[in-house]
């Protein structure tokens, strides 16, 4: 026990740790709370699906991803891996943890008025085993394979839909409708668990550093699939041989921030197709799905930024040159992002024309285009997320979780917004102060903030 | 050690992190055509100083100055002089050696191709390496390449030597030695292995606890520590020795090797003839040195 008290005082030793522990204990109570007051047939009918998604997966979509960094860094960490029971202690550790998070995961559905007895079983049975599917697809590392966690994850999903389907069948099953929050509630985990295979590898490389060996040839052709494509790079030298001095250091944000996504632009544009689908089939009602998702997947990719602020690369330029770079990174970011949008909501505006309404199982779907407000809104969240992972830059998952915090009123109150008399303009001004968020808070890091990190070690 | 001539100037610089004073009062002055070593234990603040000369920490109170620029201030124009080898070897991950040469490449308008080139043999740099998967000895090789290919007025190397093998380590030495012969380069050095920085520094700052214990020419430094083996010629040695400011006594019989400060040969000579001793003068190492200062 001694060796587990040992290694988890690395992990919970600081108050960030507790911190987190303490905000998903309030996000459990405040469920527990709510829940008695919901009817989830409402809930279901009026389109807020989410909401039941957030009800029951945020303590476990913010519990699991800490306890597997934590568990990482613990076993990550040069001088504990090898402290003998170290590694198992931690295991039991996240296994039981993971069972209650599970657990408490599925209580509010107890209370959840609008069910009968049948489907509250079935969806305690979903909840709990989606919570811990999600639990160890975040926290368990796959020393052996990237894919692991995925394949588990997806397996968890399957067997719970076949499994109901099978025992339960017809009513008392997943409807089409009632289908859509788990299938989204697994789409948006699988985002958050992709970013997960390289801290794997990471420490798999720390060990095989510390052993003094060097990296193994075998997991080379899958982390070469993450750099930056020789046309991009070529587009972003010529700018920056070409313009000015006083330039560069724009051009250099932007190349250091967006090269990578672009090099792979293919696999970013399919992937937007699907959900394009995907978000197609939703209710009306779903542009806090949009926002949420966009807001979660910018947060996967988060790994890969590189603003300018913290660098210690001097040709980032001093802190002036700085803010300037970081503000033109979010901006060519939301550009591109909003270019996405735009394309894929023009596909969807040409899909809806083609694509016919049709019956599943007694529900009419029908597919809608998607809305301009989408890219709008893109526009807007970009600086925030830059913002935030700025400020909370020695605390990523702190990071996450203000964004998650945030993306809650963004989904409750854009709706309402943008379907107001002045929606334009709200959003606008919406999309202002984002804007000015970003510039008031690289601006306050950059002239008064000591650049480099105490904690920069990698 | 202060002088018009200074790239660097810093002024009582105190700086407070959130436990600990990272640097005390220190005041010190860079000059051109200088190699400085900056030695001291882990924590004694020496990164804080480099990253306080590039502007990348604020100080709580003081001044630094860097090409006559306040540090916090410093612009292209003024980082284009300067290059800086961090300790942590942050690059960019997701680039390959190449592309971040090239990358690094076009910031810089007095680029040194043949340098470069150097470089990468010297170094066995593979261009179309991820740097991901480079090892942290082959990231400090390449932060070493991209610090100093467009030969920066201002070199500042944090703990550069330490993630090197011993060839590599030759190569860079003999490389900063070559790079110091234009008189209006300074070259600022910390290092834990003292035995490599010796051969090429031609200052050394000495820190403790945040503050600057010692700041001198490394020659003025070695003459004032010695090391003397004392034999006697009349068996025994006496049981006092008749040296001054002796900081460290090995004795056996009759024989002691002595550590002393601020001696004078001829009056050390005298001295030990009376006794009927004789003496050799060994030379100390940076390493002995330093042990003798930091205590």
């Amino acid at each position: 026990m001694r060796e587990l008290k040992a290694g988890l005082g690395l992990v919970f030793g600081t108050m960030a740790g507790w911190l987190y522990f303490f905000l998903v204990l309030c996000i459990w109570f405040l469920s527990m709370f709510v829940a008695p007051y919901s009817n989830i047939r409402d809930i279901l009918e009026t389109g807020f699906t989410w909401f039941i998604i957030y009800l029951m997966f945020l303590p476990a979509w913010i519990g699991a991803p800490i306890l597997g960094v934590g568990y990482r860094k613990v076993l990550g960490c040069g001088g504990l891996f090898c402290v003998p029971r170290l590694e198992k202690g931690m295991k039991r550790f996240a296994i039981i943890s993971g069972f209650l998070i599970a657990l408490m995961s599925s209580l509010p559905l107890l209370l959840t008025k609008g069910l009968s007895w049948p489907e509250r079983y079935v969806y305690i049975a979903l909840s709990f085993t989606l919570v811990t599917a999600l639990f160890f697809a975040c926290s368990i590392p796959s020393p052996s394979s990237n894919k692991r966690n995925l394949v588990s994850l997806m397996t968890w999903v399957l067997w719970v839909v076949i499994f109901v389907r099978l025992v339960f069948g017809g009513e008392a099953g997943i409807k089409p409708l009632e289908g859509w929050p788990w299938l989204l509630a697994a789409g948006i985990f699988l985002c958050v668990i992709h970013s997960q295979p390289y801290r794997d590898k990471q420490i798999k490389i720390a060990h095989r550093q510390l052993a003094g060996s060097s990296t193994d040839i075998n997991e080379q052709p899958q982390l070469a699939k993450l750099r930056i494509a020789s046309a991009v790079e070529q587009f972003f030298i010529v700018r920056l041989s070409r313009c000015s001095k006083n330039q560069k250091h724009l051009w250099g944000a932007i190349y250091l921030c967006l090269g990578i996504h672009l090099s792979r632009w293919k696999q970013i544009f399919s992937l937007a197709l699907v959900l394009m689908f995907f978000f197609g089939f939703m209710p009306e009602e779903s542009t806090g799905l949009i926002v949420l998702f966009v807001m979660m997947s910018i947060l996967g990719w988060g790994q890969t930024f590189r603003l300018p602020v913290h660098s210690q690369m001097l040709v980032q330029g001093g802190r002036s040159q700085r803010i300037c770079g970081t503000i033109a990174a979010a901006i060519g970011f939301s550009l591109a992002v909003g270019l996405v949008f735009v394309v894929i909501t023009g596909v969807s505006q040409l899909t809806a024309l083609i694509i016919p309404n049709f019956v599943f199982r007694g529900q009419q779907l029908t597919f809608s285009p998607l809305s301009m407000y989408s890219a709008y809104i893109v526009i807007g969240i970009v600086p925030v997320f830059f913002g935030i992972a700025l400020y909370f830059e020695r605390a990523p998952l702190l990071t996450a979780f203000v964004v998650i915090l945030i993306s809650i009123p963004a989904i409750v109150f854009l709706p309402g917004i943008i379907s107001a008399v002045f929606g334009w303009l709200s959003i606008t001004l919406i999309v202002i102060s984002c804007w000015a968020f970003l510039i008031f808070v690289s601006r306050s890091i950059c002239r008064e903030k000591d650049l480099i990190l105490q904690t920069d070690k990698s | 050690m202060n002088g018009p001539d200074a790239i660097v100037q810093m002024r009582e610089v105190t700086k407070q992190f959130e436990w600990s004073k990272a640097l005390d009062n220190v005041t010190l002055d860079i000059q051109r055509g200088t190699i400085t070593g900056i030695l001291g234990a882990n924590g004694a603040g020496k990164s804080t100083l480099l990253r306080h000369i590039i502007g990348m920490y604020l100080p709580n109170s003081g001044k630094v100055t860097t090409f006559g620029c306040d540090a916090g201030k410093l612009g292209p124009a003024e980082l284009e002089q300067i290059g800086y080898v961090h300790q942590e070897g942050k690059l960019v991950d997701f680039m390959t050696v190449g592309q971040l040469i090239r990358y690094v490449k076009v910031f810089y308008s007095r680029w040194n191709y043949g340098l470069e080139q150097r470089f990468i043999k010297d170094f066995e740099l593979n261009l179309s390496e991820l740097i991901k998967n480079l090892s942290p000895g082959q990231r400090q090789r390449l932060s070493v390449l991209l610090a100093m290919c467009f030969e920066p007025a201002l070199l500042l190397l944090d703990e550069p030597v330490s993630a090197l093998d011993p060839i590599a380590r030759a190569r860079f030495l003999d490389l900063l030695l070559e790079m110091i012969q234009p008189q209006d380069r300074a070259i600022v050095i910390s290092s834990h292995i003292l035995s490599d920085i010796e051969k090429v520094i031609d200052r050394v700052v000495i820190m403790k606890e945040g503050k600057i214990i010692c700041d001198c020419e490394f020659d003025e430094l070695r003459e004032k520590y010695a090391k003397i083996k004392i034999t006697s010629l009349r068996g025994e040695l006496p049981e006092t020795l008749p040296f001054k400011q002796i900081i460290e006594c090995k004795r056996n019989g009759t024989e002691a090797i002595i550590t002393v400060m601020g001696y004078e040969s001829e009056q050390l000579l005298a001295q030990a003839a009376r006794i009927g001793c004789e003496v050799e003068i060994l030379p100390m190492t940076l390493d002995e040195i330093y042990r003798v200062i930091v205590g």
